[in-house]
């Protein structure tokens, strides 16, 4: 899974060495962590997706009101 | 001062229909309200209070038939990033006649005290009673910290079970769900609909959901319950309707523990490919959410310190799509009955209702796409034609005004008349009510030889929403004319990538 899907990268070697079978504390705390910052990134997709309405309105007001 | 009854009967008309027309604005402010408060989930989400935590898990898997794909899916789960001491499968075999039972015992061979083979020898009677047969097995003993549900055919992401335990280490934490994503290797356009339909769902309306407090469904495939939460249940699985996720996911919350969709833990799943398919499933969960509105109808509207179920966003937004094809109908109605008077207010809520409609289409949709960006990348078609190309040209319509009544008729040097004008207005008022026969009849003809190609097209033309609507109202109609109901169980083919 990698970040292009959206989401965090699978690969336990991204948050530093580890046995996948028998992650630790520290690893999924860490993962813990960069999910929780993740989810930060929900703030500018919606001011784009905003944006793109706020495009859409502009348009209409300068050509067809 | 006169008072004319014919001004007021006229008056009356027009606020009534009005109202009708105000219907259509209910479903369209709930999506808004729902989408607007997915960016709260950066701060207002469960990570805080989850924590390393590794429960031993006993995964429970309901196979009726599933030769072809449970071989895999149990190497996938056996290959989990996840302590494989603290895993167990259980495969609940309802009396298949394929290969299942070699395929499984063959997996119980190769792994040990961790795959189990459980035979029913009486089936077909659902997924549900097939579940509480194995659910019934590991209560036996106390091995079992927590119970994960899931499809034969879903494939999890390796990282998925251990991102979905961490919420436990909340004890307020019930059941967690998981991101039920399309995964079917050989995509057509109904398979990217839904999988466009699944990020609207899920990465999108269920981060809503946690954030409102209060969630509507479990995954059927990607559920993890705490073994408390399941004892609360009353150790097993709701069998008296076609909704047991949603009525699990409902006794949850109702006895105080929450339920959080962790959107980064991922499952693929094989969804249908035919219309005919897609609508039978759908029928079986739109026909489910029938009786989970009459079940819990002194839960809606009531407010409770126990649980969010009775919040009014909650409420507004499960009643919007589950009234969604009245809605439509209703609206139409009101903005058919002021064009027929006359009323100059019709043009006015048709702009309105279908710029409010447009802009949170193109929002919802804008940022939905951003949320998977390779499945949407993936499918790019289907996202912007979402709501149906007729719709979209609806949309434009009342967005930018003259454009498709004057300027481009005008192109090519078409002049309508008022006649003509006020028939064009009254097709696309009525529009949204007929998209759904646009359905149903791309359902019809998908068997016939211009099926192939007459179908995908219909669904373009009319909206893949048009289609599920089509299909909530012939859950009215069943359920009205109390037709069997009957668990159909979905074609699985084996059909999921990663």
């Amino acid at each position: 899974m990698s970040a292009a899907h959206g989401s965090t990268p699978t690969n336990a070697d991204d948050l530093g060495p580890v046995d996948p079978r028998h992650p630790d504390d520290a690893f999924i705390q860490r993962e813990l962590d960069r999910d929780r910052k993740h989810e930060w990134v929900l703030v500018p997709k919606a001011l784009i997706a905003l944006a793109v309405v706020a495009v859409l309105v502009v348009i209409r007001q300068l050509y067809f009101v | 001062m006169s008072f004319s009854w014919g001004v007021f009967g006229y008056d009356t008309l027009v606020v009534v229909l009005l109202a009708l027309v105000a219907t259509g604005a209910i479903p369209v402010l709930a999506g808004a309200m729902s989408f607007l408060a997915i960016p709260f989930h950066a701060g207002k989400n469960h990570y805080r209070k989850a924590a390393p935590y590794l429960p031993r898990v006993a995964i429970v898997v309901p196979a009726w038939n599933e030769g072809a794909v449970i071989g895999e899916s149990i190497d996938r789960l056996m290959a989990l990033e996840y302590p494989p001491e603290s895993l167990r499968v259980y495969v609940v075999d309802d009396a298949s006649t394929d290969n299942t039972p070699d395929v499984v015992l063959g997996k119980a061979d190769l792994y040990p005290g961790q795959v189990f083979h459980l035979r029913r020898e009486k089936g077909g009677e659902g997924k549900a009673h097939t579940l509480n047969h194995g659910i019934r097995v590991v209560l036996e003993d106390d091995w079992m910290e927590a119970l994960l549900i899931m499809d034969a055919d879903v494939v999890y992401l390796p990282n998925s079970l251990r991102k979905m335990t961490r919420h436990f280490a909340d004890p307020k934490v019930g059941a967690v769900s998981a991101y039920i994503r399309e995964g079917s290797a050989d995509k057509n356009y109904l398979t990217r609909f839904i999988g466009v339909e699944y990020i609207l769902s899920q990465p999108a309306a269920r981060r809503a959901q946690n954030v409102l407090g209060a969630q509507a469904c479990l995954a059927g495939g990607a559920q993890l319950h705490t073994r408390e939460n399941l004892l609360a249940l009353g150790g097993r699985i709701d069998t008296s309707s076609l909704a047991e996720d949603t009525i699990t996911t409902f006794e949850t919350q109702l006895r105080g523990r929450e339920v959080v969709f962790e959107p980064l833990a991922i499952v693929h799943a094989e969804e249908p490919g035919l219309i005919g398919a897609l609508w039978k499933q759908r029928l079986r969960w739109a026909r489910g959410n029938v009786s989970v509105t009459a079940r819990y109808s002194k839960v809606w509207f009531r407010p409770s310190k126990v649980h969010h179920l009775g919040g009014w966003a909650f409420g507004i937004v499960w009643f919007s799509l589950w009234l969604l094809p009245v809605a439509m109908v209703t609206s139409s109605t009101g903005l058919v009955g002021l064009l027929l008077i006359h009323s100059q207010l019709a043009g006015v809520v048709f702009r309105a209702l279908w710029i409010s409609a447009a802009a949170t289409f193109v929002f919802t949709l804008a940022l939905a796409a951003q949320l998977d960006r390779k499945l949407s990348s993936n499918a790019w078609r289907e996202v912007v034609t979402f709501p149906g190309i007729i719709s979209m040209i609806v949309m434009l319509t009342a967005f930018f005004p003259n454009l498709t009544e004057i300027d481009i008729p005008a192109l090519f040097g078409v002049h309508l008349t008022d006649t003509g004008l006020f028939f064009l207005t009254l097709s696309i008022y009525i529009w949204i009510p007929f998209s759904m026969l646009g359905a149903l009849l791309a359902r019809e003809v998908e068997g016939t030889w211009a099926g192939r190609v007459l179908s995908p097209l219909l669904i373009y033309l009319v909206g893949y929403g048009s289609l599920l609507c089509a299909i909530t109202f012939d859950s009215y109609i069943k359920e009205l004319g109390h037709a069997e109901s009957k668990w159909d169980k979905t074609e699985k083919t084996g059909r999921v990538v990663v």
